[in-house]
């Protein structure tokens, strides 16, 4: 752990010379110096803590060939200059400006050559790989002068789209929230390079001044690039290109090699199906829809007036009169009427999971809707964390219900979402885990790995990773209330998640942090911590331990014992070493010799009392033998006295 | 066996009147202690009784020789030293019923309260090391 302030990961060193610079979605980066290599320009981006970073893209692909983009070179914690701790990633420096921040209409050569190909090549290296980037707009992309192709910001540092402006996303990701839309798709990426090519062509962000709600009903009315585009001047190439970046169905979209060749990829044409619109409008809980993803969006909307629409086939009925489309008025048909045959009971979760499948068989491309809250499948987990309360609510019933599993039953054309399937099995079983250590957040630790420990108890220390548990849990100590344990349930879901299976027994015995037997167990995850992750001397750690009661041997019986065995836990406690403070407290051998040694002394006492007692009770006893003894003395002296009468008369 | 003793004694005033007597006079510390005696067995009443026989012995011999006659009898009896022998022993009977028991108590008394606290402080001693309450004494 970094004590100093302006140190990062070690290496790494924030210039001072240099401001910081705050890049798309209010990132904050810090130009930095290579204690290794002083020449490299590089920055270190600082995470959000509601927001944790791509663990794909920065764990498993740090220093992947995708030209164009800034990658992540090195990550770890560290301070900026005014001592705040986070999660740092470095990258190299922007080589220059967001071009965002220049205002005049682009021309279509610089367009082409300068954003268009770069990108596209950057898409293609990123979809090799697996990889989606997910925050392409105008102020994520930088250059250093006119006439060089642009960089393609951090993306990384945020979950996907998280941080994107709802009018870059394709109106299935801008219905979600922020942080749920989920690692999407490259036609998603394609969509919201359209976008920025529409923005930069004609100068300024399309419905800018609209807010979202708006410019996504825009876009469903009426799609994607008629909104868009509408009383804009474009050049030829452009507009055609953007036809086909914007179309409604991710798979109408140009591919990146395609866009590699943008003649050719404008010369592309798909053969789109205009929407169906009804002559008459159906009103869903005060909503006119008109169309058929119209009807889906309401519906995720208003699930409370969504459901007896459905229910009363009111909808059906729109759909096969109105819209005249008999094809989707079978399939929403079967989603409403499967149920009812096969008795399933109607309560709340059956209405929701009602609206949330009658949504997905009329629109393809909806987004999982649950209370109105809608998230993409592989977008559960990142949205959970910091969820206000209504919207954390909606997606643990998500989870509890496995909601994912029939969402994906209706979404044969996403199989990359097919992991996800997996996934919802092990969020369920996450989130019906007991104890401090289970529920919600072992969900949100377990699913978001790069999600900091939010435990109040670390103060200003950032943990991500659980090899830093233990050393920001020691910094913490100097300033920690000690009489509070070292452990909460932040800590204990983290821990859960991220330590391998062998401590499942020691975060079981956790429950509270009350007792003698959850107190070891404290004792004992820490202790095996230590022992795993070699951390080093842990003396802030282990004297809290210490005074918080975490430590005690109050349950040992032999007083001497004890007295010995205490001496060494502070010499253990004031070295640092957690684990041989586990090993004197909890060794069974000395406790059995201890209750041994007890179960003695207790037949010994007892053994003393009845001695005791019986010292009470004899007095009587003993006053009856020393009478009846003087009377038998007496009667000797007695018959002593007439034998020798006798012998003397006898002799006279 | 109160009804034998009734026969022997009338037995007694009968045929050996002088005898009666004198044996009335020299045992008077006998019968004076059965009377007080209520004690089952009547230790001391026998322990006395045997003191004074030993002290009648040698007068009850002389007045059988003198063929039991009343003035032989009162003769015996007019000499101190006979009622000193027979009376004195009854009362060194007494005595010794009632001071070796007092004698014996105290030492054992001193005896027991040493025993008892070197138990009690051994208990104490049991206790502090093992932190052992009455409870967990009992449970074992």
């Amino acid at each position: 752990m970094p004590d100093e302030n302006g140190v990062i990961a070690t290496h790494y060193r924030i210039d001072p010379a240099r401001p910081p610079l705050t890049l798309a979605g209010g990132l904050r980066a810090f130009p930095v110096i290579d204690g290794r290599d002083s020449k490299q320009d590089l920055m270190a981006v600082l995470t959000r803590p509601d927001l944790p970073a791509r663990p794909r893209v920065t764990v498993g692909r740090a220093g992947d060939a995708v030209p164009y983009t800034l990658l992540p070179l090195d990550y770890g914690t560290g301070r900026d200059l005014s001592g705040t701790s986070g999660w740092f990633i470095i990258c190299d420096g922007v080589p220059g400006p967001a071009i965002s921040q220049a205002r005049a209409p682009w021309r279509e050569q610089e367009l082409v050559a300068c954003v268009l190909l770069p990108v596209a090549a950057a898409l293609l290296a990123l979809q090799t790989c697996g990889l989606t980037h997910r925050a392409i707009n105008p102020d994520n992309l930088f250059r250093a002068n006119a006439q060089q192709p642009v960089t393609l910001g951090p993306f990384w540092a945020a979950p996907p789209a998280s941080l994107q402006p709802a009018v870059f996303e394709p109106p299935y990701m801008a219905r979600c929230v922020p942080t749920g839309r989920g690692e999407g798709t490259v036609a998603d990426d394609v969509y919201a390079l359209g976008v920025t090519l529409l923005t930069l062509a004609s100068g300024r962000v399309p419905l800018a001044g609209l807010d979202e709600a708006t410019i996504l009903r825009r876009k469903i009315e009426v799609g994607s690039y008629v909104a868009l585009t509408a009383d804009t001047q474009l050049p030829q190439v452009i507009s055609d290109l953007l036809r086909s970046m914007l179309a409604e169905d991710p798979d109408h979209r140009p591919s990146p090699k395609l866009l590699l060749n943008p003649e050719q990829a404008r010369a592309r044409r798909i053969a789109a199906r205009p929407p169906r619109r009804a002559q008459q409008a159906l009103n869903v809980g005060g909503q006119m829809v008109f169309s058929a993803r119209e009807l889906s969006h309401a519906l995720g909307l208003r699930p409370d007036f969504a459901y007896p629409l459905l229910k009363n086939g009111t909808a059906e009925h729109w759909i096969r009169r109105n819209l005249g489309d008999p094809q989707l008025g079978m399939a929403l048909e079967d989603v409403t009427r499967k149920p009812a045959e096969q008795n399933v009971p109607e309560d709340a979760r059956h209405r929701e999971m009602i609206v949330m499948q009658s949504a997905c068989a009329i629109d393809p491309f909806a987004p999982l809707v649950w209370r109105g809250i809608a998230v993409q499948p592989d977008g559960i987990a990142t949205a959970l964390v910091n969820a206000p309360t209504e919207v954390a609510a909606a997606l643990e019933e998500v989870v509890a219900a496995e909601a994912v599993v029939p969402y994906l039953d209706a979404q044969e054309r996403r199989p990359e979402l097919a992991a996800q399937r997996e996934e919802a099995r092990d969020f369920r079983r996450w989130l019906g885990s007991r104890g401090p250590s289970g529920g919600v957040k072992r969900l949100i630790y377990a699913a978001n790995p790069m999600l900091a420990c939010a435990s109040p108890l670390l103060a200003n220390q950032t943990v991500v990773r659980i090899n830093d548990m233990l050393p920001a849990l020691n910094a913490a100590a100097a300033a920690a209330d000690r009489s509070k344990p070292p452990m909460d349930a932040h800590i204990a879901a983290f821990i859960a998640a991220h330590a391998d299976s062998t401590l499942t027994g020691e975060l079981m015995a956790l429950k509270s942090f009350a007792g003698p037997t959850e107190r070891l167990a404290v004792l004992r995850l820490f202790g095996r911590l230590e022992n795993r992750l070699q951390p080093g001397p842990l003396p802030g750690l282990g004297g809290w331990l210490l005074q918080s009661g975490f430590a005690t041997l109050e349950d040992w019986r032999s007083h001497k014992l004890r007295g010995e065995l205490e001496e060494t836990v502070k010499q253990a406690a004031a070295a640092g070493q957690i684990a041989a403070m586990l090993s004197l407290v909890d060794d069974p051998a000395a406790r059995r010799t201890d209750e041994a040694g007890a179960e003695a002394a207790a037949a010994r006492l007892r053994v003393l009392q009845a001695a005791l007692d019986d010292i009470g009770t004899s007095a009587a006893r003993r006053g009856r033998i020393a009478q009846n003894l003087g009377h038998e003395l007496a009667t000797g002296a007695g018959l002593l006295g007439v034998l020798g009468a006798a012998v003397s008369l006898a002799l006279h | 066996m109160m009804w034998l003793q009734g026969v022997g004694c009338g037995a007694l005033l009968a045929f050996a009147p002088a005898m009666a007597l004198l044996l009335a006079v020299l045992m008077a510390p006998a019968l004076a202690t059965m009377a007080a005696d209520m004690e089952k067995g009547r230790g001391m009443t026998r322990s006395v009784a045997i003191a004074c026989a030993a002290g009648a012995l040698a007068p009850a011999w002389h007045l059988w020789l003198a063929h039991d006659e009343i003035g032989a009898a009162l003769a015996l009896l007019s000499d101190p030293l006979n009622l000193l022998l027979a009376w004195g022993g009854g009362a060194c009977a007494w005595s010794l019923c009632q001071v070796v028991p007092a004698l014996l108590q105290s030492v054992w008394s001193v005896r027991e309260a040493v025993r008892a606290r070197k138990i009690e402080a051994e208990m104490k001693q049991i206790r502090d090391e093992w932190h052992l309450d009455e409870k967990s004494v009992g449970e074992g």
